[in-house]
């Protein structure tokens, strides 16, 4: 029964490594770098389109990466990467009706370190 | 009462004693705040949002703790140990999801003249500590049952 127990301790603290490790790594790469998780917009005209260029410099791998950008007249626009790698970018290109504003006002982004834990980040701008 | 019961009285009490600290220490203090500082902390997203419990209410957890940990020391072969062990974890347990508001890490941030809202769902870490703290228990129980044959 001793032996039993120990293998379960042993088990519990090697699983609970594994499942901080990726956890741990991303706090500390975003604690070393602010602009770990970059992005920047870029406006075109004709026809009207906004690109969004995401850039992240992180060590671990990010999954189910969803963006909605919130417009200064409420409309949204919604997009996703399924997998984000350490040191990537992705364009993306968003298309615009006419009648769109151009000013994002609030953008949500929302994926999973290593595909365990959610993280939701909201970026409110203010006037 | 004996020389040999008091001093076995002491060794049962200071057991307790200092299995309660471990798990106050642990459940109350370490696996909360720790989880809590370091993830809100290097997101650089303000203060943890954890509980600011009144000092009594650690004091009284403190002593919930020795006095299911004597318990379990005295019937150690018994269900009463039992129960008294599987109580004790599963308020430390709880105390934790509490502590940690089911697992949801929250906080906010200034930058430039934009708000930043953070929610980080540690739930994955808080499944492994109820599914180790029940078969904790369930070991428990079995070492019980094998010491009574």
């Amino acid at each position: 029964m001793r032996i039993a127990k120990l293998a379960l301790s042993a088990a519990t603290l090697g699983i609970a490594v594994l499942m901080l490790l990726p956890l741990l790594v991303f706090l500390l790469d975003s604690a070393r770098n602010p602009e770990l998780l970059r992005y920047e917009f870029k406006e075109s005209e004709d026809p009207p389109r906004l690109t969004l260029l995401i850039t992240y410099g992180g060590r671990v791998f990010l999954s189910d990466f969803n963006i909605r950008i919130i417009m200064s007249d409420g409309s949204s626009i919604n997009t996703a990467i399924p997998r984000l790698e350490g040191g990537s970018s992705h364009a993306i290109d968003l298309p615009l009706s006419a009648e769109q504003s151009i000013s994002p006002v609030e953008i949500k982004v929302s994926f999973k370190i290593a595909s365990l834990y959610p993280l939701e980040v909201d970026v409110v701008e203010r006037r | 009462m004996s020389a040999g019961k008091a001093l076995r009285a002491i060794e049962v009490f200071l057991s307790g004693l200092a299995k309660g600290l471990v798990l106050m220490l642990v459940y109350v203090i370490a696996i909360p705040w720790l989880l809590s500082y370091i993830s809100t902390g290097l997101l650089r997203a303000g203060q943890p949002a954890l509980p600011t419990l009144n000092i009594w209410y650690y004091i009284a957890l403190l002593v919930l703790f020795v006095s299911l940990e004597t318990t379990a020391t005295i019937n150690k072969r018994n269900v009463y140990g039992l129960l008294a062990t599987a109580l004790s974890r599963l308020i430390g347990l709880s105390f934790v999801i509490y502590a940690l508001n089911g697992g949801v890490i929250q906080g906010s941030m200034e930058m430039g003249n934009a708000l930043v809202l953070i929610k980080l769902d540690i739930k994955p870490l808080l499944l492994l500590l109820i599914a180790y703290t029940f078969a904790s228990i369930v070991l428990s129980s079995v070492d019980m049952s094998y010491e009574e044959y």
